[in-house]
C-alpha cells in the first residue's frame, strides 16, 4: 500500500517541522519558574490559523507536542501530558472562535486567547493530576499575567509575519 | 500625529474583538489577584463542639468568654487577640486547660473527659494533619 501525502500533508509537515524546530529552541531556554516560557512555537499555530485555517492549526499544533516530546525523551511523562493538555485547551479554544461568525479577531486576539487557554488547561491539568494542593492557586495569577503578556508579544510577532507572507505569493 | 490617526494605527494591529478580549482577560487577570493573594487572617473561625454536637461558630477576632455545658459540666472557653484557649473545665487532668492558647487555622484543642472540643478554621490550614 502506498500513501500519497497530499498538498496539505506537506503543507502540515513543514510548518510541524518550524513549529519543532522552535519548540527544541525554547525548551533549552532558562526558566525562573515551572509553566514559564515565552511560547513561540503558539506563534506559528497562529498564523497558520489564520493563513490556512484551524484544522492545519490544530494539526500543527498537535504534532508538534509529539514530535517535540519524543525528541526531547518527555514523551508520556507529566511534562508530556501537560504540554498536550495546554495545546489541546488552547486548539479547543480557538476551535471555538473561529465558529463564532460575529468576532473579529486579529493575530493579537487569537494569540492571547491561546496563551491563556493554553496555561489554564495545564494549570487545571497540573493541580488534578499531580499537585493538588491549594498552595498552587497562588501561582496562577503570576502565571495568567506571564500568559496574557506573552500572548500579546507572540500576536504582534504574529501579526508581522502574516504581513510580511501577505507581500509573497502563496 | 494626531489622536485619531494614532487609533486607526492602532485599529489595522487589533480588532474590536482583541481589545475585548484584552480588556476581559486583564480584568480576570486582577480579579485572580484579588481572590487568590487576599490573606484575611480575621476571616478565622472557631468553632466549638460538645458532646457530638456544634454548638457555636464565632470569629476568632472577637473577644469573648463563653462557657459550654458538657458531659460533666460547664467549660470556660477564652477567646482574646484572636487565640482561644480553655479556661477551665471539670476534668480531672486539665490537659485541655494545660494545652494553653490556640491561634493556627486546622488547631484542635479540646476536653476530653467533658466532650467539649473546640477547632479553629481558616482558609489556609498552617498543617495539612497532625499527628501526636
Amino acid at each position: 500500500m502506498q500513501l500519497t501525502p497530499t498538498r496539505e500533508d506537506q503543507r502540515i509537515a513543514w510548518l510541524t517541522a518550524l513549529a519543532v524546530a522552535i519548540h527544541l529552541l525554547e525548551a533549552t531556554l532558562p526558566s525562573p519558574l515551572p509553566g514559564i516560557k515565552p511560547g513561540l512555537a503558539n506563534v506559528i499555530t497562529i498564523v497558520v490559523l489564520m493563513r490556512f485555517g484551524w484544522s492545519t492549526a490544530a494539526w500543527v499544533s498537535l504534532l508538534r507536542v509529539l514530535v517535540s516530546g519524543l525528541l526531547l525523551g518527555t514523551f508520556l511523562s507529566p511534562t508530556f501530558a501537560l504540554s498536550l493538555g495546554g495545546a489541546l485547551c488552547s486548539v479547543a479554544v480557538l476551535w471555538l472562535v473561529t465558529r463564532t461568525r460575529w468576532l473579529r479577531f486579529g493575530a493579537v486576539g487569537y494569540s492571547v486567547l491561546a496563551a491563556l487557554a493554553h496555561m489554564l488547561g495545564q494549570f487545571v491539568l497540573a493541580y488534578a493530576l499531580f499537585i493538588p494542593h491549594p498552595g498552587l492557586l497562588h501561582l496562577l495569577p503570576i502565571l495568567l499575567t506571564v500568559a496574557l503578556l506573552f500572548g500579546v508579544l507572540g500576536g504582534i510577532l504574529a501579526h508581522m509575519i502574516l504581513n510580511g507572507l501577505a507581500k509573497t505569493p502563496a | 500625529m494626531h489622536l485619531p490617526a494614532r487609533l486607526s494605527a492602532l485599529r489595522c494591529w487589533l480588532t474590536g474583538a482583541d481589545i475585548a478580549v484584552l480588556l476581559i482577560a486583564a480584568g480576570a487577570i486582577g480579579w485572580s489577584y484579588a481572590a487568590l493573594w487576599s490573606h484575611n487572617s480575621t476571616a478565622l473561625e472557631v468553632e466549638i463542639w460538645s458532646r457530638g454536637q456544634r454548638v457555636e461558630t464565632l470569629v476568632l477576632a472577637e473577644d469573648r468568654h463563653l462557657e459550654i455545658t458538657g458531659a460533666l459540666g460547664v467549660s470556660h472557653i477564652e477567646i482574646k487577640d484572636a487565640q482561644v484557649r480553655f479556661l477551665d473545665s471539670p476534668c480531672s487532668n486539665k490537659l485541655c486547660v494545660h494545652s494553653g492558647w490556640h491561634r493556627h487555622t486546622g488547631e484542635t484543642t479540646a476536653c476530653l473527659p467533658n466532650q467539649v472540643s473546640v477547632r479553629i478554621l481558616g482558609r489556609d490550614p498552617r498543617y495539612d494533619a497532625i499527628n501526636f
